[in-house]
């Protein structure tokens, strides 16, 4: 998210006439507060959860109404870094069916349906955003998945937040290829969850990536777990050549 | 007056007073337990599915139940479950005959390695034959499930070696075993992974000398890595579900549950540090008129559990019975995760309102 907002900062339009291109309105997470509720229980349904309603007010509010509306889920994509950036103190590894070999030995194996649980629970409530949105409109709804990981050691010890050095003394980073497998897992449940609930999921550009899955250096975000705008900017780009539309502006959603 | 043996029998002998009289939830048949389980001995269960209850008391009554394959902390208490961790000491499943048991054992020391040791699963992932059902879909790559069965292994070699007291329950006597090797496998090729072939696999009834004599080979293989280990054995009460033999189900549950305690009673009769339980008698006795079975009339009740591990738990651990039980040891929630969730939602929300303005 914060990368394709901090690319949409600088952008220059590339079409005049917003009925004829795509222009994106971004939710305001500034305004409306990282805990912002997108999903609500149902009024007089226990357990049943709906698309907060004040989104549509938002949504009329801001948008013209003549304009073609489809939705763009950019909801969590982050579950599978609280367990991929500092070791675990029992330093864990698993094998991807698509990669079998792609093994570390000496460390503890976790089945990949055992992880695939740790990582669907983390990813849960983000899931449940992306459906209560897809049931609450008849628009198209797209996924855009979350960026690759970054593969530099260095850089990410270099660039830790404090809040991750404040957790231990001598902050220790995962295995990269630890960190590839956890993204690409988190991925294919978020993939998994979308496609069968009409959901299109949009993969990562590929040359924002180099030839082992991990994020290109140009795509670095300045910090251990975000991509920068340079990823967001392909990312859009990407999606507006599937689309076959070009960029026509943006505003905040509030 | 004519002197006899009887007269001076106590009550416990006598129907009467041990059997008929008494209020079925006092019915106590452990009588003169030859050893004691220490709260800090490491006690490890195997067996077939009964077993699985004593497991579940021993860890909420707060004793040193020995896990070697506890599944990642990562997991929830709900992903131990449904990976098979911690349901017994090892990720073995259930063992349901004496052969299994030695078999285990020979795997986990290389000295038996089955033929044919993949099947495909009903799922389509990979299934390792002598435990099929270990985990839900099977393993996803081969690769996984030999490397996993090396871990599993090694769990067990180190539950044999460091195990004070090993509880085994004897389920079944009914198997099906390959005809190349003689592999005995858990459930018939088919069921849960493989394809049936009478030409490959035959279905065997153990006898009480086969089952006798698999399990002083087993006793023999246990000490030979653990002299000081004890052994507490128990049967089943659960019936068989089916039989493969062309008769009733009665009969053939009865067949194997006659089987099974003859042998309890020779091996608790010739071997040292071996002793049987009989949680078989405290669930099967007509003295609590079938309180103890559910309505499907096979498996056991949680007061029938619970009348078993009372008297466990009294006569093997002498716990006080009436003392309410210890809090149940519930696992905590893994504290790096729950440290590090937070610290991946915060420093989303913050680097995006940094960014943003």
């Amino acid at each position: 998210m914060s990368a394709v907002i901090n690319a949409l900062f600088p952008r220059q339009y590339e079409c005049t006439d917003p009925s004829l291109g795509i222009e994106y309105y971004v939710f305001d997470t500034v305004r409306m507060g990282g805990d912002y509720q997108f999903s609500v229980e149902k009024e007089g349904e226990p357990g049943k959860y709906i698309l907060n309603p004040d989104i549509f007010r938002m949504i009329s509010e801001r948008i013209p109404a003549d304009r073609e509306l489809i939705y763009v889920s950019m909801f969590g994509g982050n579950a599978h870094n609280a367990l991929n950036l500092l070791e675990h103190p029992r330093p864990f590894e698993i094998i991807m069916p698509s990669q079998p070999d792609r093994y570390l030995e000496g460390r503890e194996l976790i089945p990949y349906g055992y992880m695939q649980r740790i990582i669907g629970r983390l990813a849960a409530p983000y899931v449940l955003n992306m459906m209560t949105l897809r049931e609450a409109v008849d628009q198209p709804v797209f996924h855009l998945e979350s960026p690759p990981p970054c593969g530099d050691n260095d850089y990410i010890l270099e660039h830790l937040e404090g809040y991750f050095r404040s957790q231990v003394e001598t902050p220790k980073i995962a295995p990269r290829d630890l960190r590839y497998k956890l993204w690409k897992l988190h991925s294919e449940l978020i993939r998994s969850a979308s496609e069968p609930n009409d959901i299109r999921f949009v993969g990562s550009p590929v040359q924002s990536q180099d030839n082992e899955g991990f994020l290109v250096p140009e795509c670095y975000g300045g910090d251990s777990t975000h991509a920068g705008p340079a990823y967001g900017d392909m990312a859009l780009r990407h999606f507006e050549r599937m689309l076959n539309v070009q960029y026509a502006g943006w505003a905040w959603l509030y | 007056m004519a002197q006899h043996p009887y007269q001076s029998m106590p009550d416990y002998t006598r129907w009467t007073r041990a059997v008929e009289r008494p209020a079925y939830s006092t019915v106590d048949p452990v009588v003169d337990f030859p050893f004691v389980v220490a709260p800090d001995d490491k006690v490890a269960t195997a067996g077939s599915c009964f077993a699985q209850n004593i497991a579940r008391h021993l860890r909420k009554n707060g004793f040193c139940y020995f896990v070697t394959e506890d599944g990642h902390p990562l997991g929830s208490e709900e992903d131990k479950v449904a990976f098979n961790y911690g349901t017994y000491s090892a990720r073995y499943g259930n063992l349901y005959t004496a052969r299994q048991l030695v078999q285990l054992f020979d795997r986990a020391y290389g000295r038996f390695t089955p033929i044919e040791d993949v099947w495909t699963g009903p799922e389509g992932g990979y299934v390792d034959p002598l435990r099929p059902a270990i985990q839900v879909g099977g393993f996803p790559s081969l690769e996984e499930l030999k490397l996993d069965r090396e871990i599993h292994f090694a769990a067990v070699r180190r539950m044999f070696e460091e195990l004070d007291v090993f509880v085994f329950t004897l389920g079944l006597t009914e198997a099906w075993v390959s005809l190349e090797d003689g592999t005995v496998f858990p459930v018939c090729p088919g069921v849960a992974g493989g394809t049936f072939d009478e030409a490959r696999y035959a279905f065997v009834n153990f006898s009480v000398a086969d089952t006798l004599a698999d399990m002083r080979e087993f006793l023999t293989r246990l000490r030979s890595v653990n002299p000081k280990s004890r052994v507490i054995i128990t049967v089943s009460p659960v019936p068989l579900i089916a039989t493969a033999e062309n008769r009733h189900v009665l009969v053939s549950t009865t067949y194997s549950k006659s089987v099974l305690r003859v042998v309890c009673e020779e091996l608790s009769r010739s071997e040292t540090d071996v002793a049987y339980f009989p949680s078989y008698e405290i669930i099967v006795g007509n003295y609590n008129r079938g309180r103890y079975f559910a309505e499907d009339l096979r498996q056991v009740t949680e007061e029938g559990v619970e009348h078993v591990m009372r008297l466990f738990l009294g006569h093997v651990a002498n716990v006080e019975t009436d003392a309410p039980p210890p809090p149940p040891v519930e696992q905590e929630p893994d504290p790096y995760l729950e440290r590090m969730t937070r610290v991946v939602q915060v420093i989303c929300d913050e680097e995006l309102i940094e960014r943003s303005l």
